[in-house]
């Protein structure tokens, strides 16, 4: 759907590239001309053409871009013109703040927590976006809730842990083999993890009366915890531990 | 036949059948959630698919391709609103027989259209493959070039009729795939080489972080803006005769067979998509039901024929979107384009050396794609009943998980070499947000993934080329197949524009 695009974002898209091709071609030449192993001759064309050439077209394209973009042209946007679609600046840019953020703490903080936090901050700032009903980030109540999930998911954690444990001790000691597959593993894993989140659910009802927030809680955990399964017990992906180091 | 039974080996196994059922529910969720797109899916599973066997993880992606463009058929038959643009020309009918109170005879007939569509373009397929693979034995690094240029010029071309946009996406995509070093010596090609050196992206930007941040970080932001949207009552099913008559069926025979055929061929040309198709096949399905005496009903009435043309042409599309990638390595769309990094990061090179070195692979590709529209038709009708709890699942809840996915995915293909896995999550996030800025300016995204994608084949070929004709730059205008390229990139060019100008007309507009 055609609409006018905010004139910041069709003249700063083509302007940045335009200065990016710029710096480019600046950086291609700055470099010596590279010619392939052997090539005594000097047939080949060298390592700066292509480059050159291409930083070259985006430079002429993003060029007159902007200039169209200038002289007020519009341009159609992916998303808009439907209903109840706004621009959310502040919400975006706390989205990618709170991401930065996950991948600063990611090997620090470890897998479950930074993902944990990162879900329940995500979540919570699109349910305070939608309803206005659920407090501030930094509110009391926000910050009890991220308290109840982060130990919420370090319990589920070592639950998992244990399940892992009980697997390789029964191998051992039983001589029971399926027990340390990990295949195996991933799916007890799975299956306690499940009836624990069932029963953390029923009390959580007590413990907090809001379901929205009781929902906020149950779904950062669960997911943080389906990832864990996938990627750390099925793929075997080295997963930060971080502080959760058992 | 050894080949064959070879390849049924690979793919005949419990684990690979359940990760193509799993591929085949999550493409038809992600496919039935507005916003939400085949891409993305694709794109999110890539990291999934890099720890599971070559065919698995290409089965599973195909069933998460196909999943997604049948399931966008849900929301557009239930709500009016498509999961994706690959049902938007089923609204029209499919919308009407779920207010007629037959949504689910319009469910179910999308999900028969979708397995007939996707059989259909799978023969081409098997077919037309390995002849046009076996052609590119006539391909030196030449037509190689001039390949990745046809390519890119095809995206650039048909990206919205943005084709300066288009070309300078391609541009930037190029660009960025050149950073790294320099294919034939190695010698660094980064800037700020102090900085970067001691980095691991002194390498360059890695194909998997990049895709997943223009697919699934950017997805994510830009549906941020769409939390607010209203969300349509969904009617209720009635579940009784989800398929037409095999009489009506049998009627409808011309329209089911053109309207696959429209999706094959659309599909094989890179770019053009199944949201051109099923136009396309909807406006041929018009044509042939209001012909006296055809016995079928008018489409734009609520009939089931605009419902099956447009879904059997955008499954169509999901196999002769895998023509040009299994061949030439070009892809025929954005979601095929995912697939293709994900064969190219598993070491498998398409073209004539993979029908002649790798033909297990290619049999199990193409049975994997099989059980893939049998598992995905299958789970449409089984899920029949779930579709209006899924499209009630908030994007509140989905943006965040599409986030934490993506990053951990894109951590997860290097997870052993943790400072690497790192720094890629950081890159994924870097290209998130371009490609947001991209898709919010209204620049079209795919040519940038071409250009990532195509821009080492670009290079390595002009080099080769020029230096085996001995520093002559005219080699390229020596070899027919190119100059037929040529002729062809500088049709698609120039028509439009010559179109517009009523040069070929005779007489200006």
């Amino acid at each position: 759907m055609a609409m006018p695009v905010r004139p910041p974002l069709a003249l700063a898209l083509p302007l940045s590239l335009f200065l990016f091709a710029l710096g480019y071609i600046a950086f291609t030449l700055s470099l010596d001309v590279e010619r392939m192993i052997g090539d005594d001759a000097g047939y080949d064309p060298g390592s700066r053409i292509v480059p050159l050439t291409v930083a070259l077209i985006l430079a002429v394209t993003m060029l007159w871009e902007a200039l169209k973009a200038r002289h007020g042209a519009t341009a159609s946007a992916e998303h808009g013109g439907e209903a109840g679609v706004e621009p959310a600046p502040r919400l975006l840019a706390l989205h990618v703040a709170l991401a930065v953020a996950f991948v600063v703490l990611f090997r620090p903080l470890g897998f479950i927590l930074a993902s944990t936090l990162l879900l329940y901050g995500l979540t919570l700032l699109n349910l305070r976006h939608v309803t206005h009903r659920i407090g501030m980030l930094g509110g009391l109540a926000g910050l009890a809730g991220l308290a109840v999930a982060l130990a919420y998911a370090t319990a589920l954690y070592s639950l998992a842990r244990g399940t892992i444990r009980a697997g390789f001790w029964l191998a051992r000691e039983h001589g029971a083999t399926l027990a340390r597959e990990p295949n195996a593993q991933a799916l007890c894993v799975a299956l306690a993890l499940a009836l624990a989140m069932l029963l953390a659910g029923q009390a959580l009802r007590r413990l907090i009366a809001d379901p929205q927030r009781r929902l906020l809680i149950q779904v950062s955990v669960g997911a943080t915890m389906a990832v864990y399964v996938v990627f750390r017990l099925l793929f075997l992906v080295q997963l930060p531990a971080g502080l959760l180091s058992w | 036949m050894h080949d064959l039974a070879a390849g049924l080996q690979l793919i005949l196994s419990i684990e690979t059948l359940l990760w193509i059922a799993a591929g085949s529910i999550l493409g038809i969720v992600l496919g039935a959630l507005p916003g939400l797109s085949a891409t993305m899916g694709v794109a999110l599973m890539l990291p999934v698919s890099f720890h599971l066997p070559t065919a698995t993880g290409v089965a599973m992606l195909l069933a998460v391709y196909a999943g997604a463009v049948a399931g966008a058929s849900i929301p557009a038959i239930l709500l009016g609103t498509p999961g994706n643009p690959n049902a938007i020309a089923t609204i029209a009918d499919g919308l009407k027989m779920a207010k007629q109170g037959r949504a689910g005879l319009a469910l179910g007939s999308a999900a028969l259209a979708s397995l007939i569509g996707g059989l259909f373009s799978l023969i081409v397929l098997m077919s037309f493959a390995p002849l046009l693979a076996r052609a590119t034995l006539l391909f030196g690094p030449v037509e190689k070039f001039g390949l990745a240029l046809l390519g890119l010029t095809l995206i650039a071309s048909i990206s919205g009729g943005q084709v300066v946009r288009g070309m300078a996406m391609a541009a930037f995509g190029i660009l960025l795939a050149l950073l790294g070093s320099d294919p034939y010596t190695n010698a660094p090609r980064m800037p700020f080489p102090e900085i970067f050196a001691r980095t691991p992206l002194h390498n360059g930007i890695e194909l998997i972080p990049a895709l997943i941040g223009l697919f699934g970080v950017s997805q994510a932001l830009v549906d941020l803006e769409r939390l607010k949207a209203p969300r349509p009552a969904v009617p209720a099913l009635r579940l009784r005769n989800l398929f037409p008559s095999a009489a009506r069926l049998k009627r409808m025979w011309r329209v089911l067979l053109e309207s696959s055929g429209i999706g094959t061929l659309v599909g094989m040309l890179p770019g053009a998509g199944a949201s051109i198709a099923v136009f396309l096949a909807y406006d041929r399905a018009r044509a042939l039901t209001h012909t006296p005496d055809s016995g079928l009903e008018s489409t734009g009435s609520g009939s089931v024929e605009g419902v099956m043309a447009p879904e059997s042409a955008n499954n169509a599309v999901t196999g002769g979107a895998m023509v040009p990638v299994l061949t030439l390595g070009i892809p025929g769309d954005a979601a095929t384009a995912v697939v293709l990094g994900a064969l190219m990061i598993q070491g498998v090179v398409p073209g004539n050396e993979l029908f002649m070195h790798n033909m297990p692979l290619v049999y199990a590709i193409f049975i994997g794609m099989a059980f893939a529209l049998v598992a995905m038709f299958a789970f449409q009708l089984i899920g029949v009943r779930l579709f209006p709890h899924i499209l009630r699942v908030p994007l509140s809840l989905l943006i965040p998980l599409v986030l934490l996915l993506s990053l951990v995915g894109t951590f997860a293909v290097d997870g052993q070499a943790v400072t690497k896995a790192t720094y890629n999550m950081g890159v994924a996030l870097a290209m998130g947000l371009i490609g947001y800025a991209i898709k919010k300016a209204g620049y079209p995204l795919v040519p940038l993934v071409l250009g990532l994608i195509l821009g080492a084949m670009l290079e390595d070929n002009y080099r080769l080329a020029v230096k085996l004709a001995r520093g002559d730059q005219w080699v390229f205008f020596q070899s027919p197949i190119l100059l037929g390229m040529l002729a062809l990139i500088a049709l698609i060019l120039f028509l439009p524009r010559l179109k517009r100008a009523g040069i070929l007309r005779g007489a200006r507009p």
